[in-house]
């Protein structure tokens, strides 16, 4: 009989087959702490052994023939897409947390407060236009809304740049691990060619990379029969077998605005991105700081542009001797309103006053300044408009200055005002005093450059509160008070209050989509791994009771080697 | 919510450590967010919180800081005219006390002397009253109109002139209302109200540099500055849009280019009173577009199609300083080349307008000379007004040898003034049915003049020459080139005086101011201007008072009792309206007040935190983090290894 041989055999494979059994529990357990790891099981099976007896084949014991990864390809890869939908949510909420930061109106540090501030004290200089003090709290104000204005933009800028920064450094980690990958795919390729089995540490290596670029990327992969995989980021290939064509990142300057831009680095081809953190991060960069940016930026140029307007038609108790206009043309015999005079807003066919007042007298002289824009030549450029002035107007000369600033300076004894006739309110119908910047309150185009010019606030006496000249008058104060409620054309008709509001609330309501779309991706994202969890996690329990189970099995197998063992010795006993 | 909204078959032992660290999370991070809404008071921490409470929050935050400079804006607006109701109720006392100082020395019970005292007590008043026109509130002149920082009623020609601003104050008190707070020097005295009214239309032409705010309209609804269309009876319909014209020429302008550029054939020109578009053979329509009024404003709107020229309606060029003298009166111009003589009080200044180009320097020069007097356009932008700045003086305006002041229409005194306009308003008293006037020539012949009828000094000086023809005496009536008044020209040769006597008690020598005569070798008598601007105010009366006073003159003295009377009610009504003022301001703020408070109420109703709720919510963030400490360190310490042996 073959007691001998296939008893024991049975029972060496039990014994084998059990101990490979309970070591595979005891790396289980060992990585009950390890995220990464996959759950692995034996498979036991019956080894087919010789004849007994005619018919009669008990089996040689059992083996351990596979070992096996719970692992659910399809899940990992809904659970890499919705990390990558977390993350690239995550990145947009961040990022519009803190731009919410400096719109935050709520806690009174806001552009609002120094919006209602600025045109609420022109109001108080509408009551006591006289005031010097009352002008200064004024120009304080509109001092502290330009600076507001500009922290806010430069805020903006500061949040690009870091943006910029952080989709260098997420880049440099995804080529570092996309180069691993690749590495893994060879190193996995030659351990698993010609065997059957998988080598589980390497895969779980491989798959918690890719889980990382998954975070960062919309990746898609592929496995391949040789065990490596392929991976591309939207249909362009990142990773094929064992070579990663790498990713880096290039600086581009768009306008005025530094943009990073991901690209792979073997051919510096654009990298398409629909996904994961550099997703958010770009969007929050582009459409969050840059946009907010350019909204804040219209809202500069409406201020300026407004208020200019209704300030160059007021007068100051200051009177004027010779003024230098904020704004140069480009080019002094091009008509005012054109490209070539590259005025920020051109100004419009039209007229304007310059009213003359001898001091000793006191009595005022108005010439009226035609400015002819109306496309029919000849129109009226920067050097015919000093011709225009210089003829026309007694005491005051007109001249451009190297750089083609407008210069007018009033006779000894002379001072000059606009936007009266010495009895009635004149407004400048051709707004050429607010394009060119003289006699106007803000200086700047935009966000970024906007400040209050020095000369009205090195003399309070400068700000334009009256339209007719006269001290106790504070009615253009009150026209400028006015401009916060009133629709601004630069803005498509809302007011500059209703449009800093529309801007605040975008940002809380962006936020708030935010908020809600990286909860909801959260949500995803913890399902999907609970559901990963539960399948390729460790359960201690479940192991103990393996452990049990294998432990017994081992325990009877080798009872049943003691017993053959004593069988063959009862045998043996015989040949004494 | 639970941590994993699925179902799960099989619990691992990181899933179980990994939803223990995710309660744990989630329960600390709503006890925090709870913590930080319950420090702050508010339902939400940042904008995102809750966006659209936020956007009513931070509107209702503007609201309120609005309103607040509202509440400013009125409070200031209440104080002045506060203060302006007690400086009016000072005045209304002082002119009470002079009006009873008049009506105790009406009649003849008082004595010459007492009178004096008592002109000296008027005196006295009446500087008080100056005191009050001085008054500041808050260093600003009270009753200066715009120029606060000039006293406003200075001592001048013998007189209280007022060199103040006739302009309002305002203050914002809602969004978009202005209130006047101010009443000026002329409202509370009447300081200024008298003036030599011109009487010449000095309209100026229409020009291509007219600009279109200074054209009334055809409606004199002013010029609205849109769009209307032109139709072609071809069909084409061009629209011509004035969105940007500034003056009559760009009107012009516009139009030709837009028929230019749709192949059209009418042509539009200027004329001197208005637009005119030739047709160019073919019917054409204007018509507004839907509420638009510019072809209406124009007057160029057809009834239907036409092939005649359209003639726009008169747009009225309104006066302005600006325009040049040779526009003025329709472009006939004025001559400028003689002069004015002024004279107020006792003193006379000659004016040389003959550099002026345009009308400020006509203006500016009147003003100048020294003599407080305020030319300016009148109120309806057709001529010049010159109002007389001192109370207590009366201001007549003559010629210098040319015809400048009859070209403007300010000569006081002229052909056209009403001879019920002389005196002081009394007018031309004559007798009924005999002579007035008496004229003795320096022949020793003399005639006799009835002014019964005459309606005008003209007609005065037509009487004047028919009688004298009648009586084949040679004198010629006509008004004075120089100064003003009603000028004789003996031309009879004799040696004796020219002579205008009283007939029959009549006081038309005294009206006419001719109760003068010349003695040899002079042949020209010149009368007085008996249409001079004098203020009809409290102040003016009085100065009136107080002289009839000194001069012991009882009618006078019950003239100027019965002026300050009507003044008294005058100003009582004046009084009455700021006083109105006063209170319609404490009433808006108390309804901005109101306001404030509904909108706080809002405002803490959208964000203020719910106490009673947060606590509530915090109170079961706690216990659900206790549960989840509990449990999880009951399962997290349970373990199968702990049975193996």
């Amino acid at each position: 009989m073959g007691l001998v041989n296939s008893a024991l055999i049975s029972g060496r494979n039990a014994l084998l087959s059990y101990q490979g059994a309970l070591q595979i529990v005891g790396n289980n357990v060992a990585n009950a702490g390890n995220a990464d790891y996959t759950r692995q099981t034996g498979d036991l099976s019956a080894v087919p052994g010789g004849l007994i007896g005619p018919g009669l084949q008990p089996g040689a014991g059992v083996t351990l023939t596979a070992l096996q990864r719970h692992i659910d390809e399809a899940l990992e890869n809904r659970l890499r897409a919705s990390s990558g939908d977390l993350e690239s949510a995550t990145a947009l909420r961040d990022a519009l947390s803190r731009i919410e930061v400096y719109f935050d109106d709520l806690s009174g540090a806001g552009i609002s407060q120094k919006l209602t501030a600025f045109y609420d004290s022109l109001s108080d200089v509408q009551n006591s236009p006289d005031d010097l003090a009352t002008r200064s709290i004024a120009l304080a104000n509109a001092d502290a809304l330009a600076r507001s204005l500009r922290d806010t933009r430069d805020d903006l800028v500061g949040l690009s740049r870091e943006i910029n920064d952080q989709i260098e450094s997420v880049v440099t980690d995804a080529d570092r691990i996309a180069s691993d990958i690749a590495e893994l795919n060879t190193q996995i390729a030659a351990v698993e060619a010609g065997g059957t089995g998988q080598t589980g540490a390497l895969r779980d290596r491989r798959d918690a990379l890719l889980r990382d670029l998954a975070r960062n990327f919309d990746v898609t992969v592929r496995e391949q029969p040789d065990g490596s995989i392929n991976v591309y980021i939207g249909s362009e290939p990142l990773i094929q077998h064992g070579i990663s064509r790498g990713l880096t990142t290039t600086k581009e300057l768009d306008g005025q605005f530094e943009r990073t831009s991901v690209r792979f680095a073997d051919s510096n081809a654009r990298v398409n991105v629909a996904g994961g953190a550099i997703e958010g991060l770009i969007q929050a960069r582009d459409e969050q700081a840059l946009g907010r940016l350019n909204a804040l930026d219209d809202l500069a140029r409406a201020i300026i542009i407004d208020t200019n307007a209704v300030h160059a038609d007021g007068q100051g108790i200051t009177p004027l001797r010779s003024v230098t206009s904020a704004n140069a043309v480009d080019d002094p015999t091009a008509p005012l309103n054109s490209d070539a005079a590259g005025l920020l807003l051109p100004p419009n066919n039209g007229s304007f006053y310059i009213t003359v007042t001898d001091d000793a007298s006191g009595t005022p002289v108005a010439y009226r300044i035609e400015v002819d824009l109306d496309g029919v030549d000849p129109d009226t450029s920067l050097e015919d408009l000093v011709t225009s002035i210089n003829d026309q107007v007694e005491g005051v000369t007109a001249s451009i200055t190297v750089d083609n600033h407008l210069q007018l300076t009033a006779d000894t004894g002379l001072s000059f005002t606009f936007g009266h006739d010495g009895e009635q309110f004149r407004q400048d119908t051709s707004k050429t005093l607010a394009a060119l910047g003289i006699n106007t309150l803000f200086e700047g185009s935009g966000a970024a450059d906007i400040t209050v010019r020095s000369e009205v606030a090195n003399d309070p006496g400068l700000l334009a509160a009256a339209t007719v000249g006269r001290i106790g008058d504070g009615i253009n104060a009150g026209r400028l008070a006015g401009l916060i409620n009133e629709p601004s054309q630069q803005l498509g008709g809302v007011s500059i209050l209703d449009f800093y509001n529309q801007l605040h609330n975008g940002v809380a309501a962006a936020g708030a989509a935010a908020k809600e779309t990286a909860e909801a991706a959260a949500t995803v994202n913890s399902s999907l791994q609970a559901e990963r969890e539960s399948i390729s996690g460790v359960s201690l329990d479940e192991e103990a009771i393996d452990m049990l189970k294998f432990e017994r099995a081992f325990q009877g197998a080798a009872r049943y080697v003691s017993v053959v063992d004593e069988m063959i010795g009862e045998m043996l006993s015989f040949i004494r | 919510m639970a941590i994993h909204p699925i179902s799960i078959n099989r619990v691992s032992t990181t899933l179980q450590s990994s939803s223990t660290l995710a309660s744990l999370q989630r329960n600390t991070l709503s006890l925090y967010q709870e913590q930080n809404r319950l420090s702050m008071g508010r339902q939400f921490l940042s904008p995102s919180d809750d966006p659209s409470r936020a956007a009513r929050a931070l509107n209702l935050n503007e609201i309120l800081d609005q309103q607040s400079q509202l509440i400013t804006n009125i409070r200031h607006g209440a104080n002045t005219l506060d203060a302006t109701d007690l400086a009016m109720s000072e005045v209304s006392s002082l002119v009470i006390d002079a009006h009873s100082i008049a009506s105790q020395n009406i009649g003849s019970l008082a004595s010459a002397d007492e009178r004096t005292a008592a002109a000296e007590l008027i005196n006295s008043i009446r500087e008080q009253l100056v005191a009050v026109g001085n008054r500041t509130y808050e260093g600003r002149y009270l009753f200066a109109g715009r120029d606060t920082d000039a006293q406003p009623f200075v001592a001048a020609l013998g007189g209280i002139a007022y060199v103040g601003d006739t302009g309002s104050i305002f203050a914002r008190t809602d969004v978009d209302d202005l209130d006047a707070i101010n009443l000026s020097g002329n409202d509370l005295f009447g300081a200024l109200s008298s003036e030599v009214t011109g009487w010449v239309d000095l309209s100026p032409v229409l020009s291509d540099a007219t600009r279109l705010e200074d054209l009334t309209g055809a409606y004199n609804t002013g010029i609205s500055r849109g769009a209307f269309e032109i139709v072609t009876d071809a069909g084409d319909v061009v629209t011509i849009d004035l969105t940007s014209a500034d003056t009559a020429a760009d009107v012009v302008d516009t139009i030709n280019a837009a028929a230019t550029a749709a192949g059209a054939s009418f042509a539009a020109t200027l004329t001197e009173t208005g637009i005119s578009i030739d047709p160019g053979g073919t019917g054409i329509t204007v018509r507004d577009i839907s509420t638009g009024t510019t072809a209406r404003d124009l007057g160029i709107l057809t009834d239907g199609s036409t092939s005649a020229i359209i003639v726009g309606g008169d747009l009225g060029v309104a006066l302005s300083r600006t325009t040049p003298v040779a526009d003025l009166a329709g472009g006939w111009g004025v001559d400028l080349t003689g002069g004015l003589v002024i004279t107020n009080g006792e003193q006379t200044a000659t004016v040389d307008v003959s550099q002026a180009q345009t009308v400020q320097d006509i203006l500016n020069a009147i003003n100048n000379c020294g003599l407080y007097v305020n030319a300016r356009i009148n109120d309806a932008r057709t001529g010049i007004d010159v109002v007389n700045l001192v109370s207590g003086t009366a201001l007549s305006i003559g010629e210098n040898g040319g015809t400048t002041a009859s070209d403007l229409g300010i000569r006081s005194f002229y052909g056209g003034t009403p001879v019920s306009a002389l005196g002081s308003g009394e007018g031309l008293q004559t007798v009924p049915g005999v002579a007035d006037l008496t004229i003795t020539a320096k022949n020793g012949a003399s005639f006799d003049v009835n002014l019964d009828g005459v309606g005008t000094i003209g007609d005065v000086i037509e009487a004047i020459n028919a009688a004298a023809t009648d009586a084949g005496v040679s004198v010629a009536a006509d008004l004075t080139d120089v100064g003003n008044g009603i000028r004789l020209t003996d031309g009879t040769g004799g040696t004796d005086s020219l002579v205008v006597e009283r007939a029959n008690m009549s006081y038309a020598i005294d009206d006419l101011g001719l109760n003068k005569f010349v003695a040899d070798p002079e042949t020209i008598l010149v009368g007085d201007d008996t249409n001079r601007a004098k203020p009809d105010g409290i102040l003016s009366a009085l100065v009136d008072l107080e002289q009839a006073l000194r001069d012991d003159d009882s009618q006078g003295i019950t003239i100027a009792a019965e002026k300050i009377n009507e003044h008294l009610n005058d100003f009582n009504r004046a009084r009455g309206v700021v006083g109105a003022r006063a209170s319609a301001m404490q009433d808006r703020l108390t309804q901005t007040e109101d306001a404030v408070y509904a909108t706080e109420a809002l405002l803490s109703d959208v964000q203020d935190l719910d106490y009673t709720e947060s606590i509530t919510r915090f109170q079961q963030a706690q216990t659900a983090l206790q549960a989840t400490l509990m449990t999880s360190s009951q399962i997290l310490n349970t373990s199968l290894m702990d049975f193996l042996r």
